[in-house]
């Protein structure tokens, strides 16, 4: 008896999470003896914040069971149309409200097609990927936009009580807020509902396809959001800005112990997972490893997630 | 009568609509720029195609059993590159034995896929989004991130896509794509395995009530593709002329997915053909050289080919939903009859 409650104990995904985080900062402090330093790390949190924000969004969507591969496009193409838009003249003021409404806007298209036409998010997504990058493409072609204002740009240079980098701050919070939503309100219980099961949720009154496309309008408003972010910090424009983003951010939300058949999922464990991310990519730049052995690295770990999560499923089944 | 009976029957096929596009396009573009109804823009169109037609024809099986992979490019670019580092070690090998390479490797690698899909059991797009990224870094490990240049790809190997090689008169990379996809037609509609993976795709639940190993299908849809993408990794030599680990094969993968889903080929899992998939690479081929030959800049190209799979994919959902009421139409009209 005593057993089975260490084992189930064991089994859940916030200690498997917080195990993964120890053991990424001991990896990391063999692999480099700069690794152990709270001030460098969280600063190189900063560049992979867009992709948690993203990641966060992300996991409600997963949590009702869709899925969004153009998160990335969607992220590059509204910071193509705004930085177009400030070449053209316009105050920057003005553009990052524009830069969120176009994120929402992609978003709903994915969710109209997706809920309109019945056919798996992952396809539609598929396209829409390559066209929503095809289209900044043709916005900037192959130059970048820069010269942004002073205020606008360096927000990963930003600190929050001296020591909090302003991206992280902001990742933190949304974390929070969206745990609170799914665990504690209405709205949360009707969504995991939609996971679960999406025929006994419209039974149940829930409007399925509304909710999926709110979802989806909330993960196209995140990316937008980390376009924005990605054109302060890197104080440019580039039609190919998170490219391939989306392997990280799934790896994010499947690694924080979001179920990818939906229903189960928790934006706590997304933004764990999202240390965890940091913590390897950053011992391994402190290693010197060339960036595409990094993307054999996180494609690894993608396909040891998915293992791993299965195994813990099928153990979890037998014994407990 | 028989040719009421032969419009009826392109009615009905959906690659018809494929070759109504493609005439159209054909027609605009030539009326346009002239140029492009020439002999030459012809040739490239056919050049363009023949990788892509292989791998495309990998993905559609892929397809029609109810998977997606992601990762041909990456498999692609993996062979290619294995083989011109064995003729960097032996510039004198015979041609054979690098297909043999290419394909040894691309059958190893798909068939990875298909056991992790199969250990898994989760949907292959994620698995194969996580080997796409695996296999481009593993090759970049072991080329050293270093382009293969074309000092060390024999002529022998670059001629089978040049002109006039061939008493056919047209380059011998097409003829071997053409040969393939007519072998992989005999082997989805001859055979017993071609209707056992479009049983598997269609309705999987029946096809394993019916003692269709699903699990074997599916390795055997994923070598065969890997095994394509060998084939279309020597094809790619030939034709580019060197190897650089950056662009071999990038974003293949989406291209062929396009070709396949315009081909007719639902994703839904159970319909396809490779008459379609040929006519699907056709088609992206004639775009492509249309854009550049009326001189639009090169960076629509990855939007058009985006909105195409779009409008393609809604069109023959409805088509689908279109199909269901007419079966329930005429069962209704059935059911009244009987009553009656």
């Amino acid at each position: 008896m005593n057993k089975q409650k260490t084992l189930a104990f064991v089994l859940r995904p916030s200690f498997t999470i917080l195990s993964f985080i120890l053991i990424s900062i001991i990896v990391g402090s063999v692999m480099s003896p700069y690794f152990l330093d709270l001030w460098y790390l969280l600063n190189s949190t900063t560049i992979y914040a867009e992709l948690g924000i993203i990641a966060l969004a992300f996991t409600l969507l997963m949590i009702a069971g869709e899925i969004d591969l153009s998160i990335a496009s969607t992220m590059t193409l509204s910071a193509c149309v705004i930085s177009r838009m400030y070449e053209a003249g316009l105050p920057m003021g003005l553009l990052i409200p524009v830069a969120l409404i176009i994120g929402s806007f992609l978003g709903a298209i994915n969710g109209l097609i997706v809920t309109k036409t019945r056919l798996p998010s992952l396809i539609v997504t598929l396209g829409t990927m390559s066209l929503y990058r095809g289209i900044a493409q043709v916005l900037i072609g192959d130059k970048s936009v820069s010269g942004f204002p002073k205020w606008f740009v360096g927000i990963d240079n930003k600190y929050f009580l001296k020591i909090i980098p302003v991206p992280l701050l902001i990742l933190i919070v949304f974390a929070i807020l969206f745990e609170l939503l799914l665990t504690k309100t209405f709205y949360g219980r009707k969504l995991i509902s939609v996971g679960l099961n999406s025929n006994a949720a419209t039974y149940s009154l829930v409007h399925v396809d509304k909710y999926k496309v709110e979802l989806f309008v909330l993960v196209g408003l995140f990316s937008a959001v980390a376009g924005v972010f990605s054109m302060s910090r890197l104080h440019l424009a580039k039609y190919n800005i998170g490219i391939g983003g989306e392997l990280d951010v799934i790896t994010m939300v499947l690694l924080g112990g979001t179920a990818f058949e939906g229903g189960r999922g928790s934006t706590l464990g997304t933004a764990g997972a999202f240390f965890i991310i940091v913590f390897v990519r950053t011992a391994m730049m402190l290693r010197n490893m060339s960036n595409h052995a990094q993307m054999a690295v996180v494609g690894g770990l993608l396909i040891v997630v998915l293992m791993l999560s299965s195994l813990i499923e099928s153990i979890r089944n037998k014994f407990c | 009568m028989i040719e009421k009976g032969l419009l009826k029957k392109m009615k009905t096929r959906r690659e018809s609509g494929v070759i109504l596009l493609i005439i159209i396009i054909y027609i605009t573009v030539a009326l346009i720029e002239p140029r492009f109804f020439s002999y030459n823009a012809f040739i490239n169109v056919l050049l363009f195609f023949p990788y892509l037609l292989v791998v495309a024809l990998g993905e559609m099986l892929e397809i029609v059993s109810r998977n997606v992979d992601i990762s041909l490019g990456s498999i692609l670019g993996f062979s290619a590159v294995v083989v011109g580092m064995t003729y960097k070690a032996y510039p004198n090998l015979p041609i054979v034995i690098a297909f043999l390479i290419a394909i040894g490797v691309g059958t190893l690698l798909g068939f990875i896929n298909g056991v992790l899909v199969n250990l898994l059991r989760l949907p292959s797009v994620i698995i194969t989004l996580g080997t796409m990224n695996l296999f481009r870094g593993l090759m970049f490990i072991i080329v050293g991130a270093k382009q293969i240049d074309n000092s060390c790809i024999p002529r022998s190997v670059v001629c089978l896509s040049q002109m006039g090689k061939t008493s056919l008169g047209v380059p011998t990379t097409v003829l071997i794509a053409l040969i393939i996809t007519a072998l992989v037609g005999i082997l989805i509609t001859k055979t017993k395995l071609g209707k056992e993976i479009y049983a598997a795709g269609s309705n999987p639940e029946a096809a394993a009530l019916r003692g269709i190993s699903l699990n074997k299908i599916r390795l055997i849809v994923f070598s065969l593709s890997g095994f394509l993408c060998g084939i279309g990794a020597m094809i790619y030599i030939s034709r580019i002329g060197y190897i650089n680990p950056t662009v071999a094969g990038v974003g293949l993968e989406f291209t062929a997915v396009a070709a396949v889903v315009i081909g007719g080929t639902s994703m839904g899992g159970g319909v396809g053909s490779t008459l379609g998939t040929l006519l699907g690479c056709l088609l992206l081929g004639i775009i492509n050289i249309a854009i550049s030959i009326t001189g639009i800049s090169g960076f629509w190209q990855e939007a058009i080919y985006g909105l195409i799979v779009i409008i393609a994919i809604v069109l023959d959902r409805f088509y689908q939903i279109g199909l269901a009421r007419e079966v329930t139409k005429q069962k209704q009209q059935l059911q009244e009859g009987l009553n009656e």
